[in-house]
């Protein structure tokens, strides 16, 4: 009898896919659908604050120009949506030129096109350390070397950054791009400081190398000034738009249902990554370009996204309020001024991703740190979201997490009080019976 | 045509291949004639059942709360004939340090172990125990939680250096782990299968072939990362053996209905790592490939576990 052979194309597959693995801990984000689950492991933002009239009204008004709506559209987007991002630019603090905005299905794929535009195989990408795994999980597939660069509660440290640069100089490798998230960053929360922005430009300068300024949440700042992006900085200091590729989204100001982001470069830039989207998919959906038209021109969106921000906002403060109170004196964690996510820190020993089964089978979960990491650093972290669930279930969870967290440094300190009496005894083999019996 | 649940779903690690189980059984289930409704575990359960007051129920819950007698004992309360194994052969079986205990005592082949608690660590120091323990079994050994499938929180351990982390991360899956003596040889395992009316048969022996190495979570349920040879290669009379030993552990922990013993075969030795009362109906899984090089198709494997919950005159089950 033969082998039985359950995926018969295993010899083609391309090399890059072979050693994309679904790690254990997406395995365990499986039983988060169960009932009664606490999950602060999601990254969602709460749509159901929008509300089932204001979606009526913006899709009848696209009803009416439904032929268009149905139809393919140019690939970097139809026109009237970029006058729309400019103003949703503007707000975000960038003064944005309207022809160097391109449509993307979600920032997502403007990750993965200036990736595709930018690494060949074994260049190099400077991140932040942790960095958005989604990104990580776009840059893989052009199987780039990712290079962390440690942050504290400034951002990205800029003076590791320009060791890390010149260490790969000498290594002979070639970095192509400075990836960042300035604001509320994924997953730790934390906003690079203003100074900072312009000593990451600065770097850039020196090496010459682009900077990937993805700003899904500059928006959502609870408190504190809105700090100036680091496209806008480059504008001021140059007159114009260069070496910034500015990502931009829709997800989080209005819904990530509809998919849609934009990349803002110069045009050089654009026309490969015009090339790369035909390839990808054509054209971003119409309909929902369509609808985000018909809503932002019509609607207050900014009275939406201030009222996401309050709620947010509240969300907020009652898991701080609980870290606080709930969380043994060993935990750490960031204090966002905005965004979805707080990062906490555990003592160095106890690792977030063995502590997950636990968590889960009391009904709580969270996203283990070492996934935001390329190459397994971060085992001693997590990421909190508090977005997507009410005040109260946040105390909750955080109340159950802070319990698991105590039960994992009590047996850590079990384990090793007492293994350190039976080394003492490990010699002599008639401490424990015969376990052939 | 029966009236049925396919219970599906729970609270345990194995949640997703649950699903997928109870979907594909609901779904030949209903291919057969049945009329089939399929419940998840929650609050409303028990409710839900006593409304429907079905003919049987289908059990393709795995882990805690589904394989390891609670909800046999409460579908038995409940007078709902049900799939499977009873209440104590079901925690017997779920639990390794008990299924285990029970094996040696039958004479079972089963590597030598030592079994920690989590109160033992904390409330008696135990962790004192865990090198001297190792010691007496050597390197390399298995740390695992004692009420866990899937290989879930299983670690090798290749030295002393190792001991602590893989315990450490054993005990996130159970308060109750075991050390076992890691023994090598050809991963078999048996799928067994108990028609109304017959006694246990292996239905074909499944030689398991992990591609990397390691049959893990990732290894069981990923179509590709393994290869299975069924029957097993091996020489006829250590497959015989293998079948023996098998038949002999399902009826130590007083199984019924169906079932997967899994072993490795070590020169001679068929040694029992452990038995599950509701293997996976996956794809990839194990105990339908073996029915099919059996000639058995998926309906008929479904119908055949059916008919034996629903036989009246059979004794009750352990």
């Amino acid at each position: 009898m033969p082998l039985v052979d359950l995926d018969r194309f295993d010899f083609l597959y391309a090399n890059r896919v072979k050693g994309m693995k679904s790690a254990a801990t997406r395995d365990l984000m499986a039983t988060l659908s169960r009932p009664g689950i606490i999950s602060l492991a999601g990254g969602f933002p709460d749509t159901r604050a929008f509300g089932e009239e204001a979606f009526r009204e913006i899709s009848e008004q696209v009803a009416a120009e439904s032929a268009q709506a149905l139809q393919y559209g140019p690939t970097a987007g139809l026109e009237g949506i970029k006058d729309i991002i400019v103003d949703v630019m503007a707000a975000e603090g960038t003064r944005a030129n309207q022809e160097d905005v391109f449509i993307t299905t979600g920032a997502q794929q403007g990750l993965d096109l200036v990736a595709k535009v930018f690494l060949d195989e074994g260049d190099a990408v400077l991140c932040e350390g942790p960095t958005y795994a989604g990104a990580l999980n776009a840059f893989a597939a052009y199987r780039p070397r990712i290079i962390h660069v440690p942050m504290d509660r400034a951002g990205m440290m800029p003076v590791p950054a320009r060791e890390a640069l010149k260490k790969a100089r000498k290594q002979g490798i070639r970095v192509k791009f400075i990836y960042t998230v300035p604001n509320f960053q994924n997953p730790t929360g934390v906003t690079l400081a203003a100074e900072r922005r312009r000593e990451l430009l600065k770097i850039a300068e020196e090496y010459d190398l682009i900077i990937l300024e993805d700003n899904p949440y500059g928006m959502l700042r609870f408190e504190g000034e809105a700090l100036p992006t680091i496209a806008s900085l480059e504008q001021e200091k140059f007159g114009s738009t260069d070496r910034v590729v500015y990502l931009g989204t829709f997800s989080k100001i209005f819904a990530p249902g509809v998919r849609l982001g934009w990349v803002h470069a110069q045009p050089g830039i654009l026309h490969k990554i015009n090339i790369g989207k035909q390839g990808a998919d054509l054209c971003s959906s119409n309909l929902t370009q369509m609808l985000i038209h018909s809503y932002f021109s019509h609607a207050n969106w900014r009275a939406y996204v201030k009222r996401l921000t309050a709620l947010y906002k509240e969300r907020r403060d009652a898991m701080l309020d609980s870290l606080a109170e709930f969380m043994p004196k060993e935990v750490h964690w960031t204090h966002p001024e905005g965004g979805l996510f707080v990062w906490a820190t555990l003592p160095i020993y106890v690792d977030a991703t063995s502590m997950l089964p636990l968590a889960i089978s009391r009904n709580i979960a969270y996203v283990p740190g070492e996934g935001f990491y390329s190459g397994g650093a971060g085992k001693n972290c997590m990421r909190l979201n508090f977005s997507f669930v009410e005040p109260a279930k946040i105390r909750r969870g955080i109340e159950l997490l802070a319990e698991v967290v105590r039960e994992r440094m009590e047996l850590r300190s079990d384990l090793e009080r007492g293994s350190q009496l039976g080394a003492q005894h490990s010699a002599s083999r008639s401490a424990v019976g015969n376990p052939e019996r | 045509m029966a009236r049925l649940v396919v219970l599906r779903g729970g609270h345990s690690m194995e949640r997703d291949i649950s699903l997928v189980t109870g979907g594909r059984v609901a779904h030949a289930l209903e291919r057969l004639g049945h009329e089939v409704r399929s419940l998840d575990v929650e609050e409303s359960m028990t409710e839900r059942l006593m409304e429907l007051d079905p003919d049987a129920a289908f059990v393709c819950l795995h882990g805690l709360g589904g394989e390891d007698g609670t909800v046999q004992a409460l579908l038995e309360t409940l007078g709902i004939p049900y799939t499977g194994s009873g209440p104590l052969s079901s925690i017997r079986s779920m639990d390794k340090d008990y299924a285990k205990r029970a094996m040696l005592a039958d004479s079972v082949p089963t590597p030598p172990f030592r079994t920690f608690l989590r109160r033992a660590m904390h409330e008696m120091g135990a962790a004192a125990a865990l090198r001297p323990a190792a010691d007496s079994l050597g390197y390399p050994l298995i740390v695992k939680p004692a009420r866990q499938g899937s290989g879930f929180g299983l670690t090798k351990v290749e030295e002393p250096e190792g001991l602590l982390e893989a315990v450490y991360e054993a005990f996130g899956y159970d308060g109750k782990i075991l050390l076992e003596k890691y023994v090598t040889g050809a991963e078999i395992t048996a799928p067994i299968l108990e028609p109304a009316g017959e006694g246990p048969r292996v239905l074909n022996l499944v030689e398991v072939r992990p591609r990397g190495g390691s049959y893990d979570f990732e290894a069981k349920y990923t179509p590709g990362a393994t290869d299975f040879a069924i029957p097993a290669e091996v020489p006829t009379d250590a497959a015989a053996r293998a079948e023996e030993t098998a038949l002999a552990a399902y009826r130590t922990l007083g199984c019924s209905g169906f079932g997967r013993v899994d072993m490795i075969l070590d020169g001679d030795v068929p040694w029992v790592l452990d038995a599950n009362t509701i293997p996976g109906f996956t794809e990839t899984s194990t105990l339908p490939l073996a029915a099919e090089s059996a000639g058995m198709r998926f309906e008929e494997l479904v119908e055949t576990i059916l008919d034996a919950a629903l036989q009246t005159e059979a004794p009750a089950k352990l």
